[in-house]
Protein backbone atom coordinates (compact mmCIF):
# COMPACT_ATOMS: atom_id res chain seq x y z
CA UNK A 1 0.00 0.00 0.00
CA UNK A 2 1.32 3.42 -0.88
CA UNK A 3 2.13 5.85 1.88
CA UNK A 4 -0.50 8.39 0.78
CA UNK A 5 -3.17 5.69 0.81
CA UNK A 6 -2.12 4.63 4.30
CA UNK A 7 -2.40 8.21 5.49
CA UNK A 8 -5.89 8.58 3.99
CA UNK A 9 -7.07 5.40 5.70
CA UNK A 10 -5.49 6.45 9.00
CA UNK A 11 -7.19 9.84 8.80
CA UNK A 12 -10.54 8.21 7.98
CA UNK A 13 -10.28 5.76 10.89
CA UNK A 14 -9.15 8.56 13.21
CA UNK A 15 -12.11 10.75 12.19
CA UNK A 16 -14.63 7.97 12.80
CA UNK A 17 -13.04 7.10 16.16
CA UNK A 18 -13.14 10.77 17.25
CA UNK A 19 -16.86 10.96 16.37
CA UNK A 20 -17.60 7.78 18.35
CA UNK A 21 -15.59 8.92 21.38
CA UNK A 22 -17.36 12.30 21.40
CA UNK A 23 -20.66 10.39 21.24
CA UNK A 24 -19.54 8.31 24.23
CA UNK A 25 -18.59 11.47 26.13
CA UNK A 26 -22.05 12.91 25.53
CA UNK A 27 -23.63 9.58 26.50
CA UNK A 28 -21.64 9.47 29.74
CA UNK A 29 -22.48 13.03 30.80
CA UNK A 30 -26.16 12.62 29.88
CA UNK A 31 -26.34 9.34 31.81
CA UNK A 32 -24.67 10.84 34.87
CA UNK A 33 -27.03 13.81 34.76
CA UNK A 34 -30.10 11.59 34.48
CA UNK A 35 -28.84 9.22 37.19
CA UNK A 36 -28.29 12.10 39.62
CA UNK A 37 -31.74 13.41 38.77
CA UNK A 38 -33.13 10.00 39.69
CA UNK A 39 -33.91 8.51 36.28
CA UNK A 40 -32.50 5.03 36.66
CA UNK A 41 -34.16 3.50 33.61
CA UNK A 42 -31.58 5.09 31.33
CA UNK A 43 -28.36 3.73 32.83
CA UNK A 44 -28.39 0.15 31.50
CA UNK A 45 -29.31 1.05 27.87
CA UNK A 46 -26.71 3.83 27.97
CA UNK A 47 -24.06 1.40 29.21
CA UNK A 48 -24.97 -1.05 26.43
CA UNK A 49 -24.73 1.75 23.85
CA UNK A 50 -21.33 2.73 25.22
CA UNK A 51 -20.14 -0.89 25.04
CA UNK A 52 -21.35 -1.05 21.42
CA UNK A 53 -19.37 2.12 20.64
CA UNK A 54 -16.27 0.60 22.19
CA UNK A 55 -16.82 -2.61 20.22
CA UNK A 56 -17.12 -0.55 17.05
CA UNK A 57 -13.82 1.20 17.77
CA UNK A 58 -12.12 -2.13 18.54
CA UNK A 59 -13.50 -3.54 15.30
CA UNK A 60 -12.26 -0.55 13.31
CA UNK A 61 -8.79 -0.75 14.86
CA UNK A 62 -8.68 -4.51 14.26
CA UNK A 63 -9.72 -4.27 10.60
CA UNK A 64 -7.31 -1.38 10.10
CA UNK A 65 -4.49 -3.43 11.60
CA UNK A 66 -5.34 -6.41 9.38
CA UNK A 67 -5.25 -4.16 6.32
CA UNK A 68 -1.93 -2.74 7.43
CA UNK A 69 -0.35 -6.14 8.06
CA UNK A 70 -2.07 -8.56 5.68
CA UNK B 1 19.59 24.21 -6.46
CA UNK B 2 16.64 21.87 -6.24
CA UNK B 3 16.55 19.21 -3.49
CA UNK B 4 15.47 15.71 -4.36
CA UNK B 5 13.20 14.96 -1.40
CA UNK B 6 12.39 11.39 -2.42
CA UNK B 7 15.99 10.29 -2.61
CA UNK B 8 16.74 8.58 0.71
CA UNK B 9 20.44 8.41 -0.10
CA UNK B 10 20.83 12.14 -0.69
CA UNK B 11 23.42 14.00 1.29
CA UNK B 12 20.87 16.14 3.17
CA UNK B 13 19.27 12.96 4.53
CA UNK B 14 22.37 12.17 6.59
CA UNK B 15 22.10 15.54 8.29
CA UNK B 16 18.31 15.35 8.76
CA UNK B 17 17.36 11.67 9.23
CA UNK B 18 13.79 12.29 10.48
CA UNK B 19 11.15 11.09 8.04
CA UNK B 20 8.28 13.53 8.56
CA UNK B 21 5.64 11.53 6.73
CA UNK B 22 6.43 8.32 8.63
CA UNK B 23 6.52 10.27 11.85
CA UNK B 24 3.14 11.83 11.14
CA UNK B 25 1.67 8.47 10.23
CA UNK B 26 2.88 6.86 13.47
CA UNK B 27 1.68 9.71 15.68
CA UNK B 28 -1.83 9.57 14.16
CA UNK B 29 -1.94 5.80 14.56
CA UNK B 30 -0.89 6.09 18.21
CA UNK B 31 -3.45 8.83 18.81
CA UNK B 32 -6.16 6.57 17.40
CA UNK B 33 -5.10 3.86 19.85
CA UNK B 34 -5.19 6.37 22.69
CA UNK B 35 -8.75 7.25 21.70
CA UNK B 36 -9.54 3.53 21.89
CA UNK B 37 -8.39 3.58 25.52
CA UNK B 38 -10.49 6.71 26.13
CA UNK B 39 -13.49 4.83 24.79
CA UNK B 40 -12.74 1.98 27.21
CA UNK B 41 -12.59 4.52 30.05
CA UNK B 42 -16.10 5.73 29.16
CA UNK B 43 -17.36 2.13 29.23
CA UNK B 44 -15.81 1.71 32.69
CA UNK B 45 -17.53 4.95 33.73
CA UNK B 46 -20.91 3.66 32.58
CA UNK B 47 -20.38 0.38 34.46
CA UNK B 48 -19.39 2.40 37.54
CA UNK B 49 -22.74 4.21 37.38
CA UNK B 50 -24.52 0.83 37.29
CA UNK B 51 -22.47 -0.36 40.30
CA UNK B 52 -23.32 2.85 42.18
CA UNK B 53 -26.99 2.31 41.40
CA UNK B 54 -26.88 -1.22 42.83
CA UNK B 55 -25.25 -0.05 46.07
CA UNK B 56 -27.76 2.79 46.28
CA UNK B 57 -30.62 0.32 46.02
CA UNK B 58 -29.11 -1.69 48.85
CA UNK B 59 -28.93 1.50 50.92
CA UNK B 60 -32.62 2.18 50.33
CA UNK B 61 -33.61 -1.16 51.79
CA UNK B 62 -33.21 0.08 55.32
CA UNK B 63 -35.13 -0.69 58.44
CA UNK B 64 -37.60 1.57 60.20
CA UNK B 65 -36.31 4.21 62.55
CA UNK B 66 -38.35 5.96 65.24
CA UNK B 67 -37.69 9.69 64.83
CA UNK B 68 -39.89 11.27 67.50
CA UNK B 69 -43.29 11.29 69.15
CA UNK B 70 -45.92 13.29 67.24
CA UNK B 71 -46.39 15.76 70.13
CA UNK B 72 -42.66 16.51 70.22
CA UNK B 73 -42.80 18.42 66.92
CA UNK B 74 -45.23 21.35 66.70
CA UNK B 75 -46.76 22.47 63.38
CA UNK B 76 -44.03 24.37 61.54
CA UNK B 77 -41.43 22.75 63.77
CA UNK B 78 -38.44 20.64 62.85
CA UNK B 79 -36.54 17.69 64.28
CA UNK B 80 -33.03 16.60 63.32
CA UNK B 81 -32.20 12.91 63.11
CA UNK B 82 -29.68 10.54 61.47
CA UNK B 83 -30.93 8.05 58.92
CA UNK B 84 -30.14 5.45 57.60
CA UNK B 85 -26.69 5.67 59.24
CA UNK B 86 -25.21 7.95 61.88
CA UNK B 87 -23.39 9.79 59.08
CA UNK B 88 -26.58 10.81 57.28
CA UNK B 89 -28.12 13.86 58.96
CA UNK B 90 -31.77 14.43 58.07
CA UNK B 91 -34.47 16.95 58.90
CA UNK B 92 -38.09 16.19 59.75
CA UNK B 93 -40.54 19.05 59.18
CA UNK B 94 -44.15 19.18 60.29
CA UNK B 95 -45.99 21.20 57.66
CA UNK B 96 -49.53 20.71 58.97
CA UNK B 97 -51.42 18.62 61.50
CA UNK B 98 -50.90 15.40 59.58
CA UNK B 99 -48.38 16.51 56.98
CA UNK B 100 -44.79 15.39 57.60
CA UNK B 101 -41.82 15.58 55.29
CA UNK B 102 -38.20 14.59 55.82
CA UNK B 103 -35.11 15.19 53.70
CA UNK B 104 -31.42 14.52 53.90
CA UNK B 105 -29.73 17.66 55.13
CA UNK B 106 -27.22 17.58 52.31
CA UNK B 107 -27.41 20.19 49.55
CA UNK B 108 -27.45 18.58 46.11
CA UNK B 109 -25.02 21.19 44.83
CA UNK B 110 -21.85 20.65 46.90
CA UNK B 111 -23.18 18.75 49.95
CA UNK B 112 -23.27 21.63 52.41
CA UNK B 113 -25.86 21.18 55.19
CA UNK B 114 -29.11 22.95 54.35
CA UNK B 115 -30.92 24.99 56.99
CA UNK B 116 -34.67 24.45 57.35
CA UNK B 117 -36.64 27.74 57.42
CA UNK B 118 -40.27 26.66 57.82
CA UNK B 119 -41.50 30.27 58.22
CA UNK B 120 -40.22 31.03 54.73
CA UNK B 121 -41.32 27.59 53.49
CA UNK B 122 -37.84 26.71 52.32
CA UNK B 123 -34.52 25.00 52.97
CA UNK B 124 -31.62 27.39 52.62
CA UNK B 125 -28.05 26.43 51.75
CA UNK B 126 -25.72 29.15 53.09
CA UNK B 127 -22.71 28.04 51.02
CA UNK B 128 -23.98 29.28 47.66
CA UNK B 129 -27.42 30.58 48.59
CA UNK B 130 -29.32 27.61 47.21
CA UNK B 131 -33.02 27.44 48.07
CA UNK B 132 -35.26 24.35 48.11
CA UNK B 133 -39.00 24.06 48.56
CA UNK B 134 -39.70 22.72 52.05
CA UNK B 135 -42.64 20.55 50.95
CA UNK B 136 -41.16 18.92 47.87
CA UNK B 137 -37.39 19.44 48.20
CA UNK B 138 -37.31 20.81 44.65
CA UNK B 139 -34.67 23.50 43.96
CA UNK B 140 -36.18 26.99 43.68
CA UNK B 141 -33.15 29.20 43.20
CA UNK B 142 -29.37 29.22 43.36
CA UNK B 143 -26.94 26.72 41.87
CA UNK B 144 -28.64 23.41 42.91
CA UNK B 145 -30.38 21.67 40.02
CA UNK B 146 -31.50 18.47 41.73
CA UNK B 147 -34.04 18.05 44.55
CA UNK B 148 -33.08 17.11 48.10
CA UNK B 149 -33.04 13.39 48.87
CA UNK B 150 -36.35 12.56 50.45
CA UNK B 151 -36.81 10.27 53.45
CA UNK B 152 -40.12 8.41 53.58
CA UNK B 153 -41.94 8.95 56.87
CA UNK B 154 -45.01 7.39 58.39
CA UNK B 155 -46.86 7.88 61.65
CA UNK B 156 -48.12 4.98 63.73
CA UNK B 157 -49.44 4.96 67.29
CA UNK B 158 -48.36 8.53 67.88
CA UNK B 159 -44.81 7.84 66.71
CA UNK B 160 -43.12 9.10 63.56
CA UNK B 161 -40.97 6.59 61.69
CA UNK B 162 -38.48 6.92 58.83
CA UNK B 163 -39.13 3.98 56.52
CA UNK B 164 -36.68 4.45 53.67
CA UNK B 165 -34.69 6.79 51.51
CA UNK B 166 -36.46 7.79 48.35
CA UNK B 167 -33.35 8.73 46.41
CA UNK B 168 -34.14 9.44 42.84
CA UNK B 169 -37.87 8.91 43.15
CA UNK B 170 -38.54 12.32 41.69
Amino acid sequence: MRHEQRMVITDAVLSIVIIIVVLQLWLFTATMEQYLRGDRAIIVPAALASICCFGLICGLLFVYRMKRNP
Amino acid sequence: MKLNLTNEKAEWREQFPVNWTDDEYRSRRDFTRLLGLTSLAFVVGQLWIIARNLTRRAKEKTSEFAIARVEEVPIGGIKMFQYPSQNDPCVLVRLAQNDWVAFEQKCTHLSCPVIPQPQQHRFFCPCHEGVFDIATGEPISGPPRRPLVRVAVTTRSGQIYATGVEQGEV
